[in-house]
């Protein structure tokens, strides 16, 4: 039998590659990418319904654009399940990472001859989800304070493409809203949930909500 | 024929049989072995004659005995030793000693390298897991939506009908079809169904079909 030497050795040499290993998997958790160029371009019309809609389009998410760290989430085998659901994440570097499996769905899976411009499904996901993520890098909001200013965000701009008669973007950013008293009980919590329906829209009926600010 | 036999003891087994031979614990047979080769071997003689000069000179030798009180300050040295402070390296020597002791079986050596296994296969078990589901349904009801559009593009290029299958919007309206990112299969074409005069449809995400 080899000596305790060697034991001591070989233990310490596993503990040390474990450790490698661990940080090496938790390093790779949030890979990303630089956006492609149709990505890009739904990243820029979201900017654009952003300056229409607000009067100016947000000057750090611009910034962000021109510098490249607005990115796309990258081969996410190391993702834990409620990132991979993630429609985007605040890296620790101040970048906004967008997943393209939800923020992208349209690009990547329609033909392109039906893709005249930016489908209007990607265009509301990632505005709604560039403006909950600029939250979490302007004012280190919480993640409640995020998703309540995201639903403040998506109820104005759905008022506004309602007076200047943009149909399908109201009806994608209704839809989106309807999906957001869901998504904020699994992420915040239902303590949470029910009295930011209140304060937006006076209501908590989350399951037949068709639109809390409505 | 003997002869030659001896003649091959090396100067080296010779030397090594001297001690004993010089305190009088060889054998017969290789106490004459040794003789017939000391009595070739000039080297072999010189090294016996020293040993014996030596062994002759111990036997004149006076041993003195100890002191009296040799048992006390052996003693004392000992406890001196016993009390000053132990560095941490002399501790980790000793419990590796008390370690060694106890050497590790086999079987322990086994248990060891299978939980390595175990802990490394924890560690990278990720690598496995692509189709593994995301914790709320977020990119199944995104793929469903695409759906929806594709099937809209579809019925009005053709006269107000849905295809018999989503297979069928390829590659005019979808670029591939989608496996649910949740089950990691497809489970939209077992829950598409059309009806009978193609104008209506029902679509869902249904793994357990």
């Amino acid at each position: 039998m080899p000596s305790a030497w060697v034991w001591l050795v070989f233990s310490l040499s596993m503990l040390i590659f474990t450790a490698s290993m661990l940080t090496l998997r938790e390093g790779r958790r949030f890979l990303s990418r630089p956006l492609s160029a149709s990505e890009q371009r739904v990243v820029l019309a979201a900017l654009k319904l952003d300056e229409e809609q607000e009067g100016r389009a947000h000057p750090l998410l611009v910034a962000m654009l021109r510098e490249h760290r607005i990115r796309a989430m990258d081969r996410m085998t190391f993702a834990r399940p409620e990132e991979r659901s993630a429609f985007g994440y605040t890296d620790e570097r101040g970048r906004i990472l967008l997943n393209p499996n939800l923020c992208f769905t349209c690009q990547q899976m329609l033909a392109p001859r039906l893709l005249t411009g930016v489908a209007e499904s990607d265009l509301v996901a990632t505005l709604a989800t560039l403006q909950h993520e600029v939250r979490h890098l302007v004012s280190g909001a919480s993640e409640t304070m995020a998703y309540e200013e995201e639903w403040r965000y998506v109820c104005r701009t759905r008022s506004w493409c309602v007076q200047n008669e943009m149909p399908g973007l109201s009806l994608e950013l209704l839809d989106w809203e309807r999906h957001l008293p869901a998504r904020v009980r699994l992420h915040v919590g239902q303590a949470a949930a029910g009295p930011m329906q209140l304060r937006i829209g006076g209501r908590n009926d989350f399951r037949e909500s068709p639109g809390a600010c409505e | 024929m003997e002869a030659s036999e001896d003649l091959k003891m090396t100067c080296n087994e010779c030397q090594e049989l001297l001690p004993e031979r010089a305190m009088g614990q060889l054998d017969g047979e290789a106490d004459e072995s040794v003789g017939r080769h000391l009595s070739d071997c000039g080297e072999c003689r010189a090294q016996w004659e020293i040993l014996s000069l030596g062994l002759a000179d111990l036997k004149h030798w006076e041993v003195e005995e100890p002191s009296k009180d040799l048992s006390s300050r052996a003693m004392a040295a000992i406890r001196l030793e016993a009390e000053r402070p132990v560095g941490l390296w002399a501790r980790i020597d000793r419990s590796l000693g008390r370690f060694a002791s106890h050497r590790p079986t086999w079987l322990t050596g086994l248990a060891t390298v299978a939980v390595t296994v175990v802990l490394l296969g924890q560690v990278l078990a990720p690598n496995f897991s692509r189709g593994r589901s995301s914790s709320d349904g977020s990119a199944c009801q995104r793929n469903l939506k695409v759906f929806t559009q594709a099937l809209e593009s579809y019925r009005k290029e053709h006269a107000g009908t849905f295809p018999d299958q989503l297979s069928q919007l390829r590659p005019d309206y979808l670029k591939v079809l989608p496996d649910c990112p949740d089950t990691g299969e497809d489970s939209y074409s077992p829950g598409y169904q059309v009806s009978a005069d193609h104008h209506s449809y029902t679509l869902k995400c249904a793994p357990d079909k």
